[in-house]
């Protein structure tokens, strides 16, 4: 049996009362519920198709611990005894009753994630399961005491069981989770317009209810036939307001069900007022079982939808962050490595004599690795220095963009002498200039870089006008990447098919890719991986543009 | 006889100092050469350089911003403050190439901003082209060292 100490301390939430108070209070409810499920026994007067107690127990076990298994017994036991039956067969049907919530709770915890059971629509679906078999457990109990005790007749106890089973059922799916989910349920904040929707919600319940159940006056069988007027209303509920919330109209649909089932006297269909009732039940355990699944996946969409938000924000701060870092390192490097190559400079100016031609050899070794480090550092400066947002946008007159760059790149140590370049007039871009130059030197870098193995290498740069975005493209004759690189030499470090003789840092396109989709264009290359390579962007013409 | 026009290297980076007095050196300033370490005590030499009679006229200070004790920014701000160095040239000499930094330095009085460089081959040839800028190809209205009148508006 249940110990106090047994619980995991985790699983219970910590108690506002002291337990004896909690005791006396789980029991004096679970009374009450058994008085009003009784009241409604027909066919046996300890046989009820409702049966909200045992959602109360299940509820009250699973939220404060197994430890208040004693409440159900006692509250069951005064129940029965109070109403019909002997001393020795309340005994009986109390054990079931407390069984069946022991029971229940224990499998909730282990197969349905406990307390947490409404929050993933498997788990929700594992809870369901356990509660209709939980019913079994205090059925059959009841119901053999009962049988052994002489109160029920063999005959009868195959529709009694299924009454029994029925009531508790439905009290367990349709009761236990709105008292599970309000338990750790904090505080509800409703802004103005959610409370006018709720309202109008709560309105649509009533007449819904009315229209169905006739709580307030009698209907007719024919509107009483359309029960499944409930679940619109509902869904409503799930899409749009918190789990606790729609979990709480089952629970008040359920109730004015019942009203207008206690005000219908007549019998309807022929049917006796049991299997009206347990029609009734069947009914609202299916909307119980329904409105919990949706709400489950509603609810887990919408964490989903958070975490994925939550995960853009850290990803944000990732970025800046590794951004600041880069930055910083490449400023903290460029000092130590400028002190390398000016003392390699200074030896090589004072002491050329003493060094020789071996030691001039190894000094320039050392100058041009230097160098490499500074270029790679230069790049990162740049690439870290492109923001996401780009400012000081205007019409740009891209022909003399290139022509800036190309020139920039002519000085450059990578230059082959006798490289032909062809640069037609291009379309005028939209963008910030200075870092389009950028794009132009980055690209015609890398393109004089490659052609460099060439007998008469050539670069050409083109573009053209387009309705949303002008294309423009630097092309080469050089040695070309391996096309199954493809989208992969935009992305830094990557030098897709160059060999290593190749100076670089490896930085260059992603540069070139990063401000160009920055200013809302597409980068993208083509390469045989033989005869050259042609590297397209694009940008977004000014009305475009937002 | 006139003295020697003085330029005041500031930084705490002994390799930067090594270079710039190299580089001057070669290129063949008329100067003397005076170094600190950080911004009080380039303000010493000043006071000392400006007070004594011995001290030739101080015709630049090459000012690095980032040094430990006080920094470039901070020794600008005294220099201007002081009505016998309010007229001394200072050119800033700094790795940060930030606009605000940039902007900061001119707005507190700065007279040029130059942004520290490695070039390839011979080191610090920008630095021998500053001082010689400013001591050689420069002209101002007074002679320097002489007292700077102050702004009539003020």
């Amino acid at each position: 049996m249940a110990h106090p100490a047994s619980d995991p301390p985790h699983e219970r939430r910590p108690s506002i009362l002291p337990f004896p108070v909690e005791l006396t209070l789980v029991t004096v409810v679970y009374f009450l519920a058994g008085k009003l499920g009784l009241s409604l026994a027909y066919g046996n007067t300890s046989a009820s198709a409702v049966w909200p107690a045992t959602g109360i127990a299940l509820a009250a076990l699973l939220v404060g611990g197994r430890r208040l298994w004693p409440s159900v017994f006692i509250g069951a036991f005064l129940v029965n005894v109070t109403t019909a039956g002997t001393v020795l067969t309340s005994l009986g049907i109390a054990a079931g009753n407390t069984l069946e919530a022991v029971l229940g709770a224990l499998a909730v915890r282990r197969f349905a994630n406990g307390v947490q059971a409404f929050d993933r629509a498997g788990d929700t679906l594992r809870f369901v399961l356990v509660a209709l078999g939980a019913a079994m457990v205090s059925a059959t109990v009841g119901l053999t005491t009962l049988y052994l005790g002489g109160l029920a007749p063999g005959p009868d106890l195959g529709s009694m069981w299924l009454t029994w089973w029925l009531g508790d059922s439905g009290g367990a799916l349709i009761i236990a989770p709105a008292l599970i989910l309000w338990s750790h349920e904090r505080s509800v904040r409703w802004t103005r317009t959610q409370v006018m929707e709720g309202s109008a919600l709560l309105f649509a319940v009533a007449v819904v209810a009315q229209i169905v159940f006739g709580w307030l006056w009698p209907v007719s069988d024919l509107w009483s036939s359309l029960k499944f007027l409930c679940m619109p209303v509902l869904i409503w509920a799930t899409l749009r307001f918190d789990q606790p919330i729609a979990v709480t109209l089952v629970v008040l649909i359920s109730a004015l069900a019942l009203v207008g089932f206690l005000r219908d006297e007549p019998p309807t269909m022929g049917w006796t007022r049991n299997q009206s009732l347990m029609l009734l039940q069947v009914f609202m355990a299916i909307t119980a079982i329904t409105t919990l699944a949706l709400a489950a996946v509603v609810a887990e969409r919408k964490r989903a939808a958070h975490s994925a938000r939550q995960t853009l924000v850290n990803l944000r701060e990732a970025m800046a962050e590794l951004e600041a870092f880069n930055h910083s390192l490449a400023h903290d490097l460029r000092s130590p490595l400028g002190a390398i190559l000016q003392y390699a400079d200074i030896l090589e100016e004072d002491f050329r004599q003493t060094l020789g031609i071996q030691g001039r050899l190894h000094l320039e070794r050392i100058r041009s690795s230097g160098r490499r480090i500074r270029l790679v550092l230069d790049q990162l400066t740049q690439f870290a220095r492109v923001a996401r947002e780009v400012s000081g946008k205007s019409r740009v007159d891209m022909t003399s963009i290139a022509r800036a760059a190309y020139a920039e790149v002519q000085t450059g140590v990578q230059m082959k002498p006798g490289l032909e370049f062809q640069l037609p007039d291009l379309p005028p871009g939209h963008g910030n200039a200075e870092l389009l130059v950028r794009v132009f030197s980055n690209l015609l870098d890398n393109a004089a870089k490659f052609t460099r193995p060439r007998e008469s290498p050539r670069v050409e740069v083109g573009g053209r006008e387009g309705e949303a975005e002008n294309t423009y493209f630097v092309a080469d004759n050089g040695i070309g990447f391996d096309p199954q690189f493809g989208e992969l030499v935009f992305q830094p470090f990557r030098r897709a098919g160059a060999d290593s003789q190749l100076e670089g840092s490896g930085l260059g396109l992603a540069i070139v890719a990063k401000i160009v989709r920055n200013h809302g264009g597409r980068v993208w290359a083509e390469s045989d991986g033989a005869t050259g390579a042609r590297f397209y962007f694009t940008l977004p013409n000014a009305e475009t543009t937002h | 006889m006139t003295r020697l026009p003085i330029i005041l290297l500031v930084d705490d980076d002994e390799d930067h100092l090594f270079v710039a007095e190299r580089a001057i050196g070669r290129a063949g300033v008329q100067a003397k050469l005076c170094m600190a370490r950080d911004g009080k005590e380039a303000l010493r030499v000043l006071d000392q350089e400006t007070a004594s009679d011995s001290g030739g006229p101080v015709a630049l200070v090459m000012l690095d911003l980032r040094m430990p004790g006080m920094s470039g920014l901070d020794m600008l701000r005294r220099v201007r403050a002081d009505e016998r160095t309010r007229g001394v040239p200072v050119v800033v000499i700094s790795s940060s190439d930030r606009p605000d930094e940039v902007r900061e330095c001119y707005a507190e009085g700065a007279n040029s901003y130059v942004v520290k460089r490695y070039d390839d081959g011979s080191p610090g040839t920008y630095l021998a082209d500053v001082a010689r800028y400013w001591v050689e190809l420069n002209e101002w209205p007074e002679p320097l060292g002489a007292p700077v009148r102050e702004p009539e508006a003020d």
